[in-house]
């Protein structure tokens, strides 16, 4: 949220608020990383968001009336998630320590999955944990 | 759960979401966070992404963790587009094509 709320810090408060409707984890993404590129940027957020949210509006409403019709495993849709946020990750590698925080990451989940499966808890431990590998690399990198 | 439950539930949880999102730009944007928290943040959406993607690549069943051929094959394909394409869009068709390609041949 820190990345996000510096790239707002020019809006009005009543524009801020709009905007927070907008929040998900693709316009996150894609906006601070475009932030770290050219700077705040809150009209390349807005443009994202709605975009997000006007295709999960459509989305949600062809699969509410199809969705007992189609086998979502034989349209690949389930591989869906998993494409997206490789991507988004992707797209917010842009250094060493970024890099070495998602190797830590995939160790941590890979283990914690195989030492407790489907444990709800893994994704927490592992947003803990793994950025703190970030911070030292970033820290001893200057 | 009745319609008027599920209703409910959709609009608790849309205010919910809706104040996460708004406290935490509100309390961001007002708070002075030390350079090393702001660094440690930085890699927290990272870490979770990872963690969410591995997961996803990860299928127990029946005790046992499987790695998913076609997930892991789609996750790769679509992360090397966008590295390369810098394209969302791009990079989640060819994502989806490989994914459904290997599930085809494996």
């Amino acid at each position: 949220m820190a990345q996000l709320s510096d790239g707002f810090h020019q809006l009005k408060r009543s524009t801020r608020f709009l905007y927070a409707f907008g929040i998900n984890d693709e316009s996150f993404v894609l906006s601070t990383s475009k932030f770290k590129e050219i700077g705040p940027a809150p009209r390349f957020f807005l443009g994202a968001a709605i975009t997000f949210y006007v295709s999960w509006l459509l989305s949600s409403i062809v699969g509410a009336s199809l969705g007992n019709v189609i086998d979502p495993v034989a349209y690949g849709l389930d591989l869906a998630f998993p494409v997206t946020f490789a991507a988004l990750l992707v797209q917010s590698i842009t250094n060493y320590p970024a890099f070495a925080t998602m190797v830590l990451a995939a160790l941590l989940t890979i283990s914690l999955e195989a030492l407790f499966p489907t444990n709800q808890f893994t994704i927490i431990i592992v947003g803990i944990v793994a950025p703190f590998l970030g911070l030292f690399l970033s820290r001893k990198g200057r | 759960m009745t319609m008027n439950d599920t209703i409910l539930l959709i609009i608790t949880l849309a205010i919910i979401t809706y104040l996460s999102r708004l406290i935490g730009l509100e309390v961001m944007t007002k708070i002075h966070v030390t350079p090393a928290i702001k660094t440690y943040l930085q890699f927290v959406p990272i870490s979770i992404i990872t963690a969410l993607v591995v997961i996803q690549i990860m299928t127990p069943e029946g005790g046992l963790t499987y790695v998913s051929i076609p997930i892991t094959v789609a996750a790769i394909s679509s992360g090397v587009t966008m590295f390369f394409s810098k394209s969302l869009p791009f990079a989640l068709i060819i994502g989806m094509v490989c994914g459904i390609v290997t599930r085809m041949l494996v």
